[in-house]
């Protein structure tokens, strides 16, 4: 078998997994606001939890493309373990792997592999969003340690989690560090009545008087924005962006479904050219959402400097064309569309939290506005 | 062209800066100027990766090394060197 076939073998195993044994529990999850421990460790087994990681470290190697279909898949089938999977080895995983010095990349990375360690990004805070460098969590040097004190907040997985990256300031100088739950003083505290990403276990996570090693910071001193950072949300909006089309894919599917089995007036409504609008729009939607993610996938495989603005791109559009696909499946199926009994309603909430996690679009319209005016300029 | 050629068009090719800009010198600070945007320390470190064939490490991770033209340029200087 050669690398090519393995990495699709990768997925195919991963399709079948997804529906048997993901789907059929995306809703339980849903309502109950949590993950299986169990999937958790079946995740881990596949090694789907660094699945763009190498091998030496645990991960299955897979090269963007496959990584991004294997978010395809999972996001298609759940939401949240998906989610899982972009925190655990995009945002945390991918950095520790650039920024990580090597001890810290033998102890963390076969241990999240393994499903032994969640990691947590805790980068946003009540008063901080978009604007990151502004963190309002500080840090003081003391003796060679760090004490640490603040409160993020959006943090996924952060109730579960056995450590964070946490970004913390000192004098206008960003830092990131590993915080472990065990150390003294970190407390987290589950967020409820979320739209979305339920059970993805959002948490609080408070900061009081929290001695971190030296050892434990993740780059140097003052890198954490814009580099280590930088790093984490361009691993991020890559899989947001393969997650979006995750979300339009399943609605296609679940308005297809739907629209050719209902009938209204003595025909499937399938049949009636306004819902046939519908469906077009969201097949071409979903199909240049797609297109846009392969691209950007192979920029990255080569490690082109122009991966990091059409991974801006491709999140933009997957995330608005989510939306806008998800709010058309639930318009097909008209008031079942509104009720838990069919995924669409579940989507519709999730396909929204895809404009505003790792970049609002507002804020990547501006990205791709500068991007624009630069590229095609009065030369 | 030298790295430092490199560098420079690739610094002023990510500047958002229109026809009356007053131009970026070798030591000018280009994030404090605020002719770039977040995303490009990202590329910046993609660029040095790809074109200029040095890895980046956590050991480099000092801002200082990718503030500037110059400062940016003898950062690879120093890692082509070892």
């Amino acid at each position: 078998m050669d690398e090519m076939q393995r990495q699709t073998a990768v997925i195919e195993d991963a399709k079948r997994f997804a529906e048997e044994k993901i789907r059929p529990s995306a809703r339980r999850f849903d309502e109950r606001g949590a993950l299986d421990r169990d999937l958790i460790e079946t995740l881990a087994e596949k090694r789907f939890l660094l699945a763009g990681l190498p091998e030496e470290y645990g991960g299955l190697g897979l090269d963007p493309l496959h990584y991004g279909l294997l978010t395809e898949t999972i996001g298609k089938a759940c939401c949240s373990t998906r989610g899982l999977i972009t925190v655990q080895c995009s945002l945390a995983g991918e950095t520790i792997l650039k920024w990580g010095s090597e001890a810290q990349k033998r102890h963390w990375l076969p241990l999240m592999a393994k499903g032994r360690k969640i990691g947590a990004f805790a980068l946003t805070e009540a008063e901080i969003g978009s604007d990151a460098r502004s963190v309002l969590t500080r840090y003081e040097e003391d003796g060679g340690d760090y004490t640490l004190n603040g409160r993020k907040r959006w943090a996924s997985f952060g109730d579960i989690a056995d450590f964070f990256l946490v970004f913390a300031a000192r004098d206008g100088r960003v830092t990131a560090f590993i915080v472990e739950r065990g150390m003294e003083g970190v407390s987290t505290r589950r967020m409820s009545g979320l739209l979305a990403a339920r059970a993805s276990h959002i948490a609080e996570i408070e900061l009081r008087n929290v001695v971190v090693p030296r050892g434990n910071v993740l780059g140097k001193p003052g890198g954490g924005f814009p580099y280590v950072a930088g790093t984490s949300l361009d691993h991020g909006r890559y899989s947001i962006a393969w997650a979006g089309v995750a979300v339009a894919q399943e609605c296609v599917d679940a308005m297809v479904r739907y629209a050719r089995s209902r009938k209204q007036f003595g025909k499937r409504i399938a049949e009636f050219q306004m819902v046939q609008g519908m469906i077009g729009n969201a097949v071409a939607k979903t199909h240049a959402a797609r297109a846009l993610c392969v691209h950007a996938a192979g920029l990255r495989k080569t490690g082109e400097e122009e991966a990091v603005t059409m991974t801006v791109i491709a999140k933009y559009f997957s995330s608005r064309v989510a939306v806008e696909v998800a709010g058309d499946a639930v318009q097909v199926h008209g008031g079942n569309g509104c009720i838990n009994e069919y995924p669409v309603e579940r989507l519709f909430r999730e396909a929204k939290t895809l404009e505003i996690i790792e970049g609002t679009s507002q804020i990547l319209q501006q990205m791709i506005a500068k991007y624009g005016l630069r590229k095609y300029s009065f030369r | 062209m030298t790295d430092e050629g490199m560098i420079r068009r690739f610094v002023e090719s990510h500047m958002v800066a229109l026809e009356d800009h007053p131009g970026l010198g070798d030591q000018d600070n280009f994030f404090e100027r605020g002719f770039v945007d977040s995303l490009f320390a990202t590329q910046l470190i993609a660029f040095l990766e790809s074109r200029l064939g040095i890895v980046v490490t956590d050991e480099d991770l000092d801002v200082a090394n990718f503030c500037s033209i110059a400062r940016v340029a003898e950062f690879v200087g120093r890692k082509k060197s070892v």
